[in-house]
């Protein structure tokens, strides 16, 4: 087949032009560190490891508009290999995975009130950020959600009567969007990582409120679309190549269930996703000397002559948290809306923003584990010595430094997060559109969007870090 | 499963799928659709538009390859300039 040849050698002839440009992006990145000391200069220009990054996004989408073969697609997408079902091994995780969370649950609360108030050494700062916000979400999308075996307020509520009122369907999934926006929000006003009975109290807060929507509304449509913590473990886990279908346990390739179109089925969905990528780029961007010095302009404008500067910073954190989102949100939007007219389509631009969002979350996993693989590699060994012992922990626990070139590799990570995105995004735009250069049109605009995100997160690797001010 | 909304707006002459009533702007994309999700129920006059609508489509996308190509080509040397003059 000729035919075939011309096209493998076209492929092989682009993969190599992509991988060069990759190469040089990686390259340009060395010498950085995501820690908070000053970081060597960039060998090249600011605006030219930007560019690079920007251009391997849209070279890997051009790429990826070369692979037009429906069947090829399609089987990269079915193939799942079934394991055995077992039922009863998965009942115990279950009982044994809740049992343990519920106790480890009442002991982080308990240690955090009498514990050392010491974050490095404390079991409840170690669980909280180097094991549920940064582990168990790398858990989740590299290997399987772990979550539903593990969440400790769904076993609570097992004992508990519930289902009072009917979960209104009109609310979607939007209190999750406000519960994981008011989450960020609380980890950056409070702090809620340095002083142990502080974190303490937010965990008790957050019980009494998942506890008390679960009993009012039914644990499961409270877990399934309003805990923020359920549905964020439910998207990560998405990506995951352990997938539990009707069932039984499947393992597929990584990501493509994101071309499924029951991932995402409401708007309040999409938001959801891209509130999971905004929060990521927020806490970034707050921990740079771009982000200190926006809220330190805006504390020390004429502002201050009206308000205090604490208060005057908390509201400017919580502006450029909501304001931000809306702008993240919007530019997804629109992106639907231009492509529909690009593909002259009589398909809602709404249906093509569901269809398109699940790709997303494999931007959002790449971004998590750039944001906190070297956290959960510096701290792991705290975490595990604070586990073994949890009543006399070490008072000077041994803490890792990641070497030089993990910054590199968390630059890796943002790109590749994108570019199975875009892989993505093409196989679920073929599912969508018959005609398959109407396909390839319609991902111009959010290929686009993929850019700028990509973007913004690589200028945010390459900015010295710093401690966000006015901030006891 | 969330099912793909459509729109039509009003003063169009959308061409509707008989066997679904999804509307498409042009003959070509009913035809491609009909072949791709309604196979079976096809008759031969059908099968035939579909097979020709394909073969349009082939050579369509073979000429969006050769640009593609060429941008893929046009960045490649851009960067390569670029990094030549600006990398140190």
């Amino acid at each position: 087949m000729p035919t075939f040849g011309i096209r493998f050698g076209a492929q092989v002839l682009a993969w190599i032009a992509i991988l060069t440009v990759l190469a040089d992006s990686v390259a340009a990145a060395n010498g950085m560190t995501l820690s908070k000391q000053p970081r060597e200069a960039l060998a090249i220009p600011r605006w030219l490891y930007l560019a690079t990054g920007g251009a391997t996004i849209g070279a890997s989408a051009l790429l990826a508009s070369f692979v037009t073969d429906r069947a090829f697609i399609y089987s990269l997408h079915s193939r799942s290999v079934s394991l055995p079902r077992m039922p009863a091994v998965r009942r115990w995780i279950g009982v044994l995975g809740q049992t343990l969370a519920v106790v480890g649950l009442c002991l982080m609360v308990f240690l955090g009130y009498t514990g050392p108030q010491l974050p490095s050494a404390s079991l409840t700062v170690l669980v909280t950020f180097v094991g549920v916000r940064a582990g168990l979400p790398v858990v989740a999308y590299l290997v399987g959600n772990p979550w539903p075996a593990l969440n400790p307020w769904r076993a609570i509520t097992t004992i508990l009567p519930t289902g009072f009122y009917e979960y209104p369907d009109s609310f979607d999934r939007w209190p999750a969007i406000a519960g994981i926006l008011t989450l960020v929000w609380v980890e950056v006003i409070f702090p809620v990582s340095t002083v142990p009975r502080v974190l303490a109290t937010a965990i008790l807060g957050y019980s009494l409120y998942t506890i008390a929507g679960a009993v009012v509304f039914g644990s499961d449509a409270w877990f399934e679309h309003a805990d923020p913590i359920t549905v964020l473990f439910r998207f990560y886990g998405a990506v995951a190549p352990i997938q539990l279908r009707d069932g039984s346990v499947e393992i597929i390739l990584p990501g493509s269930d994101l071309a499924q179109s029951d991932v995402v089925t409401d708007s309040s969905d999409i938001a959801f996703i891209i509130a999971l990528i905004w929060e990521l780029t927020y806490s970034g961007f707050i921990t740079t000397t771009a982000g200190a010095q926006t809220i330190t302009t805006v504390v020390e404008s004429p502002l201050s002559a009206v308000m205090a500067a604490t208060p005057l910073a908390v509201l400017a954190y919580t502006t450029l948290l909501v304001i931000g989102y809306v702008v993240f949100l919007a530019a997804y939007w629109y992106a639907g809306t231009i492509a529909r007219r690009f593909t002259d389509t009589y398909v809602t631009s709404r249906s093509i923003a569901l269809r398109l969002a699940p790709p997303l979350l494999a931007i959002a996993a790449g971004y998590h584990l750039a944001h906190y693989a070297g956290l959960l590699v510096s701290l792991s060994p705290a975490l595990t010595m604070a586990v073994v012992s949890p009543l006399s922990p070490p008072a000077n626990p041994l803490v890792l430094a990641p070497p030089n070139w993990f910054t590199a590799l968390s630059i890796a990570f943002v790109l590749v997060g994108h570019l199975l995105a875009i892989w993505e995004a093409h196989a679920s735009a073929y599912d969508l559109f018959p005609s398959r250069l109407a396909a390839i049109r319609s991902q111009y605009p959010f290929v686009l969007v993929m850019i700028g995100y990509t973007i913004v997160s690589l200028w945010l690797l390459s900015l010295p870090g710093a401690t966000p001010p006015y901030l006891g | 499963m969330s099912t793909v909304q459509s729109a039509v707006p009003p003063g169009d002459s959308p061409a509707v799928c008989q066997y679904c009533d999804e509307p498409f702007p042009t003959e070509d994309r009913l035809t491609l659709h009909k072949g791709l999700n309604h196979w079976p129920d096809l008759t031969e006059a059908e099968r035939t538009d579909f097979h020709d609508a394909r073969a349009n489509e082939r050579d369509a996308l073979g000429s969006f390859r050769l640009r593609a190509l060429a941008c893929i080509v046009a960045v490649y040397f851009v960067f390569l300039f670029l990094y030549a003059i600006y990398a140190i």
